[in-house]
């Protein structure tokens, strides 16, 4: 009992050093900034659209994810077939790539010379510097995120469930629609959260893709991490800080209020 | 309905079921017994259409379905673990079947009382299925499969997570319930008693194969093969050498012990019989219409649920016997023992390898 009591009180106190690991840069970014600074910065122009284009390219990337990933991860849990396993590998690739590296990939892919992007140029689309570039580099590192989310809980699906569904006379569809969709629909939504989080952290793959963007819609914005990024590098900390604050802050809000709503979703065991 | 399956033949892993044939007439309960492994429930998901066929026939009525997917069938399957949808509710789970063959809300509401009414789930209908009892989850499952009124009913094990005394209640209920709606039954188990109760038609399987089949007296009474002799716990059986005698009988010598047999056989002959076939007596029986009386030492005693199993050493032969508690008591049989076995010629069948 006492040796148990103890180990209790070493957990906590490691408990308490990680937690405070990751709040204390938070915290203090947050309240390293003067009031005033905060509120001038709320009215400006270039830093809500920074934000903003960073929380509507991450939701793209995020929603992208949910369409194209949630019938992937279903073909991944459900379906054995050759190479399952190299399938599998090449999903989670994007997590383990450095993301300067992976947006110099996309670069390859989607660039005015790229094998994708001088077909869409040669019809006068453009990917790279626009929003479209910076949601094509959040979507691919975050798509993982989302993939391996859907995947685990679809594990916990029994597959009989779905049998049982067919033999009462309902199609592949219909099955998916009313039996295996409601079963895994938190996890779609953490999956959903977690590859928006990533979207809007992404910065690496960004910049390459999108420093600016100059065609299309938001034309003239950066993403904020980009924002951030020139602030700090051109006039310092002081102007870097207060929009590093701001996103922060925005984002945080965001996250609480998405994990509120998940919680208040029931959780279905099977 | 009639189910017909032909020569049916699927592979599931590096699992392979084959020469699968049999029929399920009319209104009738069939059950299919055989150990954990033996292919019951993959040939339950071939029939539902949840697996691929490589050769072979399925029929309902002589309509060849094997093609058709499980929707199209009209086959309903109640899996081991119920499989209730557990986002939904009891009312939810049984309307089920009719809202995906977009039957209207009115219709279904009707039906789904109907049968509610049935199973007695009245009380249940808001109520999410993760919060019933066992019995509860069992009605609900079987209410959701025969609301759609099904060509046939598959039962995978449907009784092996209650306890015993519900079990044997619940048996009850389902062969009334499943009469009344005159649905062919396809039923796989490996506890046999279910099966005994159950059953009108028996099919032992084994290793993907039917091995046998027959009516349940035929099936328990006198299996053909050794395999099904041994799988209904008949745990006398031996190879022996026959001759025939001409009174009809056959003297069949297994390691020096001598049985007499029904029928006239010839050479190499396996033999079953049922523990709670064989009498014991202490002395040596004087006016007896059994042929086969053997002496032998009692080399073990040992308790077999409310019975005791007896090993007796018949000239280095071990046959093994079942007596009541209170028939060891009054004849105070102890190890070492000398006994006598009393066996009637038609107690002993003769087996196929």
């Amino acid at each position: 009992m006492y040796r148990m009591s103890l180990l209790l009180v070493f957990f906590s106190l490691i408990s308490f050093i990680s937690i405070l690991f990751i709040l204390l840069p938070i915290f203090s970014l947050l309240f390293s900034n003067p009031l005033e600074k905060l509120m001038s910065i709320i009215t400006d122009p270039q830093v809500i659209s920074a934000i903003l284009v960073t929380l509507l390219s991450a939701a793209s990337a995020a929603i992208i994810s949910f369409l194209f990933g949630t019938p992937l991860a279903y073909i991944l849990v459900r379906y054995e077939f050759p190479g399952k396993y190299i399938v599998d590998s090449i999903v989670e690739l994007p997590i383990m790539v450095p993301h300067i590296v992976a947006g110099i990939a996309l670069l390859t892919v989607w660039g005015p010379r790229g094998l994708l992007g001088a077909v869409f140029s040669s019809q006068g689309f453009k990917v790279t510097d626009t929003f479209i570039g910076i949601v094509i580099a959040e979507l691919f590192v975050s798509f993982p995120l989302y993939v391996k989310a859907v995947e685990d809980a679809l594990k916990l699906v029994d597959p009989t469930l779905e049998k049982v569904s067919r033999t009462l006379g309902a199609s592949y569809g219909f099955t998916f629609y009313k039996i295996t969709l409601p079963l895994i629909k938190n996890a779609i939504f953490t999956g959903l959260i977690l590859s928006w989080a990533r979207g809007i952290s992404e910065f690496g793959a960004v910049i390459i893709l999108t420093y600016v963007i100059l065609y299309g819609p938001f034309s003239g914005a950066m993403p904020a991490s980009t924002l951030i990024y020139n602030e700090f590098t051109s006039k310092g900390l002081s102007e870097a800080l207060p929009i590093a604050s701001l996103l922060v802050l925005v984002s945080l809000v965001l996250f609480i209020i998405f994990k509120i709503l998940q919680t208040r979703g029931e959780v279905y065991g099977s | 309905m009639v189910l017909k399956v032909k020569d049916l033949m699927t592979r599931k892993g590096s699992f392979i079921l084959q020469n699968i044939t049999f029929e399920v007439p009319d209104n009738s309960y069939m059950v299919i017994l055989g150990p954990t492994g033996s292919g019951k429930t993959t040939l339950l998901e071939t029939i539902a259409g949840l697996n691929q066929i490589i050769k072979g026939k399925i029929f309902i009525n002589n309509n060849d379905i094997t093609d058709l997917p499980p929707e199209k069938r009209n086959i309903s399957v109640v899996f081991q673990n119920l499989a209730l949808f557990p986002h939904m509710t009891v009312y939810e789970n049984i309307e089920y079947g009719l809202l995906a063959r977009g039957l209207p809300k009115q219709v279904r509401a009707v039906k789904v009382n109907e049968i509610m009414k049935i199973f007695e789930l009245e009380s249940l209908r808001n109520r999410r299925v993760i919060n019933l009892s066992g019995g509860e989850k069992q009605r609900v499952a079987l209410a959701r499969a025969l609301i759609i009124k099904p060509h046939v009913i598959l039962l995978d094990e449907p009784f092996s997570s209650l306890d015993v005394g519900t079990r044997k209640q619940f048996w009850k209920e389902v062969k009334k319930i499943l009469k009344e709606y005159k649905v062919p039954v396809l039923h796989v188990t490996h506890d046999q008693e279910e099966a005994m109760y159950l059953g009108e038609i028996i099919a032992i399987m084994k290793d993907g194969k039917i091995i046998e089949q027959g009516s349940v007296e035929q099936i328990f009474s006198r299996p053909k093969n050794a395999f099904v002799a041994d799988f209904l716990q008949y745990q006398n059986i031996f190879t022996g050498v026959a001759e025939s005698n001409p009174d009809g009988t056959s003297k069949v010598s297994v390691n020096g012990t001598k049985f007499i047999v029904n029928g006239t056989h010839e050479g190499r002959i396996i033999i079953g019989i049922r523990p709670e076939n064989i009498l014991i007596s202490k002395t040596p029986p004087e006016f007896s219409t059994a042929r086969n009386i053997l002496r032998g030492s009692i080399v073990s005693i040992e308790p077999a649920g409310p019975a005791i199993l007896l090993t007796v050493n018949v000239n280095s032969l071990l046959i093994k016997v079942m007596i009541t508690r209170g028939s060891l008591e009054e004849l105070e049989l102890k190890h070492n023992d000398i006994v006598y076995l009393i066996i009637k010629a038609s107690s002993i069948t003769i087996l196929s390898e």
